[in-house]
């Protein structure tokens, strides 16, 4: 009885994801497969995938370098700054204010505006003077692409952490403390062990979320090599019909490998001494 | 879309003139300079946007404006900045009026009842943060034109699965900490069923309500690559309008007025929860 | 590893607050000794625990520990290990790297450490859950673990923050059994704050009252029952007998006639205030011995129950078997022994004297109302 009225309570939120994420799946693997083309009879082929493969290793390779990079300063960006909010006062709350100024910033937006600062006529380039400013925007490193993704993740890492550690960290700090753990060993063996379960959580959505999101490495990127989501809007958006099961394919391999890195994290959480 | 609220104002608990906490010199110094370094960091990409809003003529090298002026305003204006907001603002609200009352529901389901395979049905709901969007947009893209669906709904049933995780989420932590004492104590007062719901029920679950709300919005407005390949490029939404003006070059100051249309909304949003958090504890306490 | 305690002067304010949590605590604990710091909610009495530890920052006064002021040191320095009512054991480490976390961030080897936190298991009786989750254990064997935690980290002073107030009876009463079992072994200096007399008593062997973040008294256990300086402390610790007379030629005059006084009770002539805890009373049949009294009411309070006597215009309160067979209106007959007898120079209250059957459920809450 209470199973059946549960089951009726999740039913419209599980039907559309049912259609989104299944539906929206299986059709992009039909279409890399041959079996929606455009015009002409569905034939089941590898053509698309044989196409792309050339292109896949540095695809991936590159979209992981940028997922990492950005996730790594994002997590440490974040834990300071849920430091600093933990410890209150002036300097807490003005970080706690200046971290919540990022959220509602599209992605998108934050990265135009990490343009306007980085770029080779940005803000920064006038203020330092023009002649030796490195290419941030575009340039081989991806420096601007890593930059806005961190800048706004960071912020998000660090809601995270404090919403964990707030209503916990202060007692466990302080019966660490009479322990006769001084500052860094109370870091080391309890703030950063109680944070890791929410840096983990944390780390694995900005991962993620950056490997497979298209606008602001198709911004602040180069032309060549592409990440994978830039890739692939390429084909799906060029003219000739062919390229579509070829955008297609990509879209499965980079579904494949998020998915991949979203379950080996939550294998590698499991692990980690966790809290109810 | 890795967005979350922060959390209420009142589980914050201040540690005054904690002994822990009390500065000891260099202690101090390196907590301002890293206090400093991450308030620059947070803050260094608003600079050059609120400049730009506001220039009429900034030419290289200078460090500021030649000229100031709101002429950008006129030109983001002529783009179809109002038409475009409006549309942005139907999507977002559509979004929200459909993925918060289903996360409701189903982070209701998932904390007081055990629906028959929990662990799937979940996984389902959850499973958007780990699919990259464009990857389900380009296999929808197919099927909606197959079904001959609008794109303006198609738009919407995509982005209020994305929403959902956060939703269910945001909603579900706040049935885990939820006192069914309180709704009890109401029947036991002689209150009907429909009554516990709407005067006891969802005044609790009020702020937690809010927060999912908020974030379904953020995640209908801010979306760029949902809206161009659901919609084919037919509803320009305000990110839309960013993305082709960051994509050309020589328009820096319509470019930030529109980014700052595309950030207010949420933000004014965030400043309304904040201020109304903070207005309801000055009066309890 | 114990050390003698000395507070001095000890004012703490909270800030935005105008009265202190601590207005001036001066209090010696020696080695190896446990004082109970005893007072209702609000008393300042975990206020004076955190700022001795450290956590809060006092504005006057000093804290000396084995000789040593405390105040340039920072908490994890002073040798000063706390359990507090919430067992607070660190979920991301079991039961044993618990125990061994204070040798751990000394810099002691792992294997060193754990050896070491086994031997403090074993003194909680605990020894074979050291590899369990913290979370598996009940609130009991938390809250052992957590004194072992404390005690491991070989504390010149262990505080205790009302540390069984969240366990049911019986676990309270093995847990003083344990504590009792520990300064036998270790005789680590205790301070240990609680609301609860009894638990005071049963562990501690001097009790430091407070009241309004001021020291009301600290004495021996018996001393502050039977001596105390103030009607406060008198009606704080439970009395409830207040007569009002006067004081001469060492006996005291009231409507309870002429009592001689023990000598050292026996002060200057003048009015004066007779005080006696109603245990201490015996309550006869009318053809016994004593002070002719009538019953005017009975409540039963656990195995013995506390009667509302008369005599003349004075009530008192004595506590009586439930074999001697009264009820309202039956005379009885009481014995007051010389000993028990205690002279103030204060008047009693309007709000005390004479007061009902009701004010015997917990003397100490019905002042807190007073009081605010």
């Amino acid at each position: 009885m209470g199973n059946r009225k549960a089951t009726l309570l999740v039913l419209p939120a599980t039907v559309i994801s049912f259609f989104v994420v299944v539906g929206g799946l299986l059709a992009a693997l039909m279409q890399s497969l041959g079996l929606l083309p455009f015009a002409g009879p569905p034939t089941l082929n590898s053509s698309a995938y044989l196409t792309v493969a050339p292109d896949l290793p540095s695809a991936v390779a590159l979209s992981f370098g940028i997922a990492a990079a950005s996730t790594l300063i994002a997590v440490i960006f974040g834990f300071v700054t849920a430091m600093l909010v933990m410890r209150g006062r002036f300097g807490g709350r003005l970080i706690a204010m200046v971290s919540t100024w990022s959220i509602p910033f599209p992605h998108l937006v934050g990265a135009a505006s990490m343009g306007l600062l980085l770029g080779d006529a940005g803000f920064l380039a006038r203020i330092f003077g023009t002649d030796s400013w490195p290419e941030l925007v575009g340039g081989p490193a991806w420096i601007a692409v890593i930059a806005a993704y961190s800048w706004k993740e960071s912020a998000f890492v660090a809601l995270v952490v404090t919403g964990v550690l707030l209503t916990r960290a202060t007692a466990y700090d302080e019966t660490a403390a009479l322990l006769g753990a001084g500052r860094l060993r109370r870091l080391r063996h309890v703030l950063v062990p109680l944070s890791l379960p929410a840096l983990g959580v944390s780390a694995t959505i900005v991962f993620v979320y950056v490997f497979g999101s298209y606008e602001v490495a198709w911004l602040l990127g180069r032309p060549y090599p592409e990440p994978l989501p830039v890739m692939a809007l390429r084909l799906f958006s060029s003219a000739s019909l062919s390229s579509r099961p070829e955008a297609a394919a990509l879209a499965v391999v980079t579904t494949i490998v998020a998915l991949g890195a979203a379950g080996l994290a939550a294998l590698a959480l499991r692990r980690v001494p966790l809290w109810q | 879309m890795a967005v979350i609220l922060p959390a209420p104002a009142e589980s914050r608990k201040e540690a005054t003139r904690n002994g822990l906490f009390a500065s000891r010199r260099l202690g101090r110094w390196g907590r301002w300079l890293l206090v400093l370094a991450m308030t620059v960091w947070f803050l260094a990409p608003l600079l050059p946007l609120a400049l730009w809003f506001f220039a009429e003529r900034w030419s290289f090298p200078g460090i500021l404006p030649q000229e100031w002026g709101t002429g950008a305003v006129q030109e983001a204006l002529a783009q179809g900045a109002v038409p475009a907001f409006g549309r942005s603002l139907g999507v977002a609200l559509a979004v929200m009026a459909v993925a918060t009352p289903m996360g409701l529901l189903a982070a209701r389901a998932f904390a007081f009842h055990r629906p028959h395979g929990a662990g799937f049905l979940s996984a389902l709901v959850f499973a958007p943060l780990a699919l990259p969007p464009f990857a389900a947009a380009f296999g929808l893209n197919v099927l909606f034109l197959r079904l001959h669906l609008p794109p303006m709904f198609g738009i919407v049933l995509v982005l209020a699965v994305y929403a959902l995780p956060y939703t269910t989420f945001t909603l579900r932590v706040a049935y885990g900490a939820y006192e069914c004492g309180f709704e009890d104590e109401a029947r036991m007062l002689g209150a009907s069923r429909w009554r516990v719901l709407s005067r006891v029920h969802l005044p609790l679950l009020a702020p937690a309500l809010m927060r999912a709300a908020f974030l379904a919005f953020l995640v209908g407005w801010s979306d760029y690559v949902v809206t161009l390949l659901v919609g084919g490029g037919t509803l320009v939404t305000v990110p839309l309008l960013v993305a082709s003006a960051a994509a050309g070059t020589g328009n820096d100051a319509m470019l930030s007025v529109l980014s700052v249309t595309a950030v207010l909304p949420p933000l004014v949003l965030l400043l309304g929860a904040a201020i109304h958090t903070r207005r309801r504890l000055g009066v309890r306490s | 590893m114990s050390a003698t305690l000395v507070i001095e002067d000890l004012i703490t304010t909270f800030p935005g607050t105008v009265r202190p949590a601590l207005a001036g605590i001066s209090l010696e604990v020696r080695a190896g000794s446990c004082t109970a710091v005893l007072g209702p909610s609000g008393s300042g009495k975990s206020t004076l625990l955190r700022s001795v530890a450290g956590l809060e920052v006092p504005d006057a006064g000093r804290v000396v520990l084995g000789g040593t002021d405390l105040a340039p040191i920072r908490p994890e320095q002073r040798g000063i290990s706390l359990v507090s009512q919430r067992p607070l054991l660190f979920p991301h480490l079991n039961v044993l790297d618990n125990v061994a976390f204070a040798a751990r961030v000394r810099g002691v080897p792992r294997r060193e450490a754990r050896r070491d936190a086994a031997d403090f298991l074993d003194v909680v009786q605990l020894g074979d859950l050291g590899n369990r989750r913290a979370t598996e254990l009940s609130g009991g064997q938390q809250q052992r673990v957590a004194l072992a935690r404390a005690l491991a980290a070989r504390p010149g002073l262990l505080l205790l923050d009302e540390p069984f107030s969240a366990l049911d009876p019986g676990l309270r009463t093995s847990m003083h059994d344990l504590l009792a079992e520990v300064r036998r072994q270790l005789s680590p200096t205790l301070l240990l704050v609680t609301h609860d007399r009894d638990e005071a008593v049963a562990v501690a062997e001097r009790v430091a009252l407070l009241g309004n973040g001021c020291l009301l008294q600290h004495a021996a256990v018996q001393e502050i029952y039977t001596r105390p300086v103030s009607l406060e402390v008198n009606r704080l610790m439970g009395g409830l007998n207040e007569v009002p007379g006067t004081v001469r030629g060492g006996r005291h005059e009231s409507e309870l006639g002429s009592l001689a006084l023990p000598e050292d009770a026996a002060g200057a002539s003048g009015p004066g205030t007779l005080i006696f805890r109603q245990e201490s009373i015996m309550v006869s049949g009318v053809d016994g011995p004593g002070i002719p009294a009538i019953v005017s009411a009975v409540k039963p309070q656990g195995a013995r129950r506390i009667l509302t006597v008369q005599v003349g215009g004075q009530l008192l309160h004595a506590e009586a078997p439930w074999a001697l067979p009264v009820a309202q209106g039956t005379p009885v007959r009481l014995q007051i022994p010389r000993s028990a007898l205690w002279v103030l120079p204060e008047e009693p209250t309007a709000t005390t004297t004479g007061s009902t059957p009701n004010a015997t459920g917990d003397a100490i809450d019905q002042l807190v109302t007073d009081h605010v």
